[in-house]
């Protein structure tokens, strides 16, 4: 049998099993939102902790990550600043979203920031940028899945039909098991991928070096191509930046779902401080696969395809299969989860909002048309960019940040307005998309769209609030007095022990 | 309470600490070394990953030492 083969039974196997595992956690009878959209908000701290990861890491760790480490070296390390910084946005954030969903049962973002402003426009705002951004990850995801089947087929399989498998399979098992489909094969998924990436950074690091010693290759790297493993002083300025546009690693509405969905804030504190140990861990393999591509593989014209070209010149047809299964596994995790939130952002903020009344069963039903449609969107939109997945998801979480002013004010500061949130919003998306798309303006002093965006939002969202009406005094009660309550009866425990 | 107090300034500024270690200057004047090699690695590599695994450490006392629930 040829290795190709080979390697396609072994992903074909996996996604049997990714398929298996939305029917079994199929809900029998009815499915209530809830359930189909933050599995009755029962998530414990170990499938917590492996949805999210896998949902923050796509396939921009298996396969941008390595990609920018072979094209540009160790000045991807600035993302890594990210890794470690945004999961304490879980606790900031995510601990009093926690308290609050629990409370009034929200699901979303929109729903929580449109209660608070008491405003619909400001809640079909926040789910119409959600839902733009999610797009472009969403399309690069795709993208990333129809790489990994036209070269693990050796091209057999065409980038588009490698994008349709992809597709095909993750809809599948979304629609039959909703979140709880989406947070255990994030589980499998999660625990495939840092198993597979350190065996296969492992396997490439003995069969091009001979040992698992890596001074060889990275003195190489020192000799040959010292720029891969210095950062230009130049570089600065957007390396002590980037982390802040990844900040919207933890707004974005797929990573901000869980905070509703997890059964305790005890689970977040752990997914804060668990979190980054897996990021920052996920990254040796991959350095070792990149550098050794940069070694062993130059001129690749596609840095996106240093993994997987690596690991077909180098691992046996079997390991290939795992650890393909792995990246794909990545892609899907991630996938499944943004398929997910715009199906729960579309069904309770806009389709809910416009018919209040509707039952649960139809907007299920809508939410779940809404899943097929938006994929078949984003497979569309993946035969058209040739842009390195990284540049794109940086753009989606650059976008999704700019919603974070809001929150802030529904979480911490009372002296937010409905207008001041708006026009915020409605200036820092602006400001992503003029600074990431118009050549005179492009990301200015090297900052990034997301940075530029987010410092032009505040300053909107701060002045307007400071000019504007607040929300009533009863609901600003409703949650800055309900969240001040949980934390003096928090403080109270904590002293009496 | 007022051990609480006292514990978030202590464990916040061992964390700003550990975060300026990956920042400019401490960071950028590491980025430029390629020596001494340390565990196989050119300094700028093991510089980061280690300041990076310190500010991992940092996270977690933080988070331990100082956050409710």
């Amino acid at each position: 049998m040829a290795n190709w083969q080979i390697i396609m039974i072994i992903v074909a196997i996996y996604c049997a099993v990714v398929i298996a595992v939305g029917v079994f956690t199929r809900t029998k009878g009815q499915t209530s939102l809830a359930d189909y959209f933050v599995g009755n908000r029962s998530l414990g701290a170990f499938v917590a902790f492996f949805t999210y990861v896998a949902t923050f890491h796509s396939s921009f760790a298996f396969i941008g990550a390595a990609g920018q480490m072979y094209s540009a070296g160790i000045k991807f390390f600035a993302t890594f600043t990210s890794c470690v910084v945004s999961p304490l946005m879980i606790y900031i954030i995510g601990r009093p979203t926690w308290y609050l969903g629990q409370k009034y049962n929200y699901m979303t973002q929109g729903e929580l920031v449109g209660d608070y402003y008491e405003s619909k426009t400001l809640r079909y705002l926040v789910a119409i940028v959600s839902l733009i951004f999610l797009v472009p990850y969403l399309q690069s995801q795709i993208a990333a899945g129809g790489i990994i089947f036209q070269t693990i087929s050796e091209g057999r399989v065409s980038y588009l039909m490698g994008c349709v498998i992809l597709y095909a399979v993750i809809i599948g098992y979304i629609l039959l098991g909703g979140f709880k489909a989406v947070a255990w094969t994030d589980t499998i998924q999660g625990v495939l991928m840092i198993v597979m990436i350190w065996i296969a950074g492992g396997v490439v690091l003995v069969r091009t070096s001979g040992s698992m010693n890596w001074t060889a290759l990275m003195q190489t790297m020192a000799t040959d191509f010292p720029e891969k493993v210095l950062i230009p002083v130049e570089y600065w300025p957007t390396y002590m930046t980037s982390f802040i546009s990844l900040f919207g690693i933890s707004i974005y509405p797929p990573s901000f779902q869980r905070f509703f969905a997890v059964k305790n804030p005890k689970t977040l504190k752990w997914l804060s401080v668990t979190t980054p140990i897996y990021l920052i861990f996920f990254y040796v393999p991959i350095m070792i696969i990149a550098f050794s591509g940069v070694v062993y593989m130059p001129g690749l014209e596609k840095a996106d395809q240093v993994v997987p070209m690596m690991l077909t010149q180098y691992a046996s047809p079997i390991l290939v299969g795992l650890v393909m299964a792995g990246a794909l596994a990545a892609t899907m995790s991630s996938t499944d989860s943004q398929l997910h939130s715009a199906s729960s952002i579309f069904t309770v903020d806009l389709y809910k909002g416009v018919k209040p009344d509707v039952s649960d069963k139809k907007a299920l039903f809508a939410g779940k048309v809404f899943i097929v449609v938006i994929s078949a969107a984003a497979l569309v939109l993946s035969q058209y960019s040739n842009a390195l997945i990284t540049t794109i998801v940086t753009i989606a979480l650059g976008g999704c940040l700019q919603i974070l002013p809001s929150l802030i004010g529904a979480l911490y500061w009372k002296g937010a307005s409905k207008m001041g949130a708006i026009s915020g919003l409605i200036v820092g998306v602006t400001v992503v998309v003029l600074t990431q798309y118009v050549p005179a303006i492009k990301t200015p002093l090297g900052l990034s769209s997301g940075f530029w965006g987010l410092v032009c939002n505040l300053l909107v969202f701060f002045i307007v609030s400071k000019l504007t009406p607040k929300p009533s005094a009863a609901n600003i009660e409703k949650f800055h007095g309900y969240l001040a309550e949980v934390n003096r009866q928090c403080d109270e425990k904590a002293a009496a022990k | 309470m007022k051990n609480r107090k006292t514990r978030r300034v202590i464990f916040t500024a061992l964390w700003v600490l550990a975060f300026a270690l990956v920042n400019y200057p401490i960071g950028a004047w590491a980025s430029t070394k390629l020596t001494p090699v340390i565990l196989g690695l050119p300094f700028s590599v093991f510089y980061f990953w280690t300041a990076y695994s310190l500010l991992v450490l940092a996270g977690v006392l933080l988070a331990w030492k100082v956050m409710r629930d």
